[in-house]
């Protein structure tokens, strides 16, 4: 004789938990979160250091998170932020719970703005919300322009895509339209900007960006 | 992967809705996964095997429902089943749709043999 007991419980109740307790933290503190992702290699930590290079430092902090080494932190360490490098050993991406655990080490008061650059991985961490207030996806124009429907969970949950490294494309055969094409096909809310690390191109409007959804600070 | 880590939790909800009840075995769990989640459900069913090896869930069979993405237009209200990932109304070219099933992850109900 068998029985059956029905359920109904989400899988990823306990992420989602901890993402709310993340978000009522960043809520109190007045701190808007992105949650910053790519492909490995695609800029995100350059991007990152060109950030800090144009924000006060004072009000910024990093949640880095990487499977191994502490390299990314370590670059970052001469712009005197608080940072807390997570290395996740064999998991792909972050988690509700690693962000919870992080911030015990990380004081966000006078604080305005979180970047978390999560691990280099255009598959999972789309799927687990961390309490961020946007996704960023990062896709450098090396990486193909059928990366937004090869990758759309990536490309729907994210509010912003920046594309990198457009000092390069006179040596690509990249076509900028198709790559939003593709990403306004399965996102069609999602903003765009391009940019270059190298250059500098459109990093002025990056941190624009960034600083109208940031509170006023005080 | 995160089949191992979904697959974890999955245990840790049956066990949970088993310990509520007065369960000897756990036979058959049924998961509802909507296709926007990118689950592969073998990779989940030999992860589930893994996680849940030792436990009273350690012979039961893992069943995937697995739900095609549907989206509902903004504005011709159209319901359509989403082709390609292109989330883009087929009625009316209206490319403002709303995700209405592809997102779900739960795990729908456990069957039991009783204590």
């Amino acid at each position: 004789m068998t029985i059956k007991i029905q359920v109904l419980n989400n899988i990823l109740e306990i992420n989602e938990s901890y993402a709310e307790e993340n978000r009522r933290i960043f809520r109190d503190s007045g701190t808007f979160v992105i949650n910053l992702m790519s492909s490995p290699g695609s800029g995100k930590t350059t991007l990152l250091e060109k950030t800090l290079e144009r924000v006060d430092p004072r009000e910024v902090a990093v949640i880095e998170g990487d499977m191994q080494t502490t390299r990314d932190a370590e670059r970052l360490e001469r712009f005197g932020v608080p940072i807390v490098q997570i290395n996740t050993g064999n998991a792909c991406h972050l988690d509700g719970k690693m962000i919870h655990d992080a911030l015990r080490d990380l004081d966000l008061r006078g604080v305005r703005l979180l970047v978390i650059e999560n691990v280099g991985n255009l598959v999972c961490p789309a799927e687990f919300r961390v309490g961020e207030h946007a996704k960023v996806v990062v896709l450098s124009v090396t990486e193909g322009e059928d990366k937004p429907l090869k990758y759309p969970l990536m490309f729907r949950e994210a509010a912003l895509c920046v594309f990198n490294k457009v000092d390069l494309l006179p040596h690509l055969d990249f076509s900028l339209d198709e790559a939003l094409h593709n990403a306004r096909q399965v996102n069609p809310d999602l903003e765009f900007m391009s940019v270059s690390c190298t250059s500098g191109e459109g990093l002025a409007a990056w941190v624009d960006w960034l600083r109208a959804r940031m509170e006023p600070g005080g | 992967m995160h089949e191992m880590s979904l697959a974890q939790n999955i245990l840790d909800i049956a066990l949970k809705a088993a310990s509520a009840n007065r369960v000897k075995k756990i036979l058959r769990i049924t998961i509802r996964a909507g296709q926007l989640r990118g689950i592969v459900p073998e990779q989940l069913k030999f992860c589930f095997g893994f996680v849940a090896k030792e436990s009273i869930a350690e012979e039961a069979e893992l069943v995937v429902n697995s739900l095609p993405i549907r989206a509902r237009c903004g504005r011709c209200t159209e319901t359509f089943f989403v082709k390609e990932y292109s989330f883009v109304c087929p009625a009316c070219g209206n490319p403002k749709v709303d995700v209405v099933q592809g997102m779900e992850l739960l795990v729908e109900n456990i069957e039991v043999e009783p204590a």
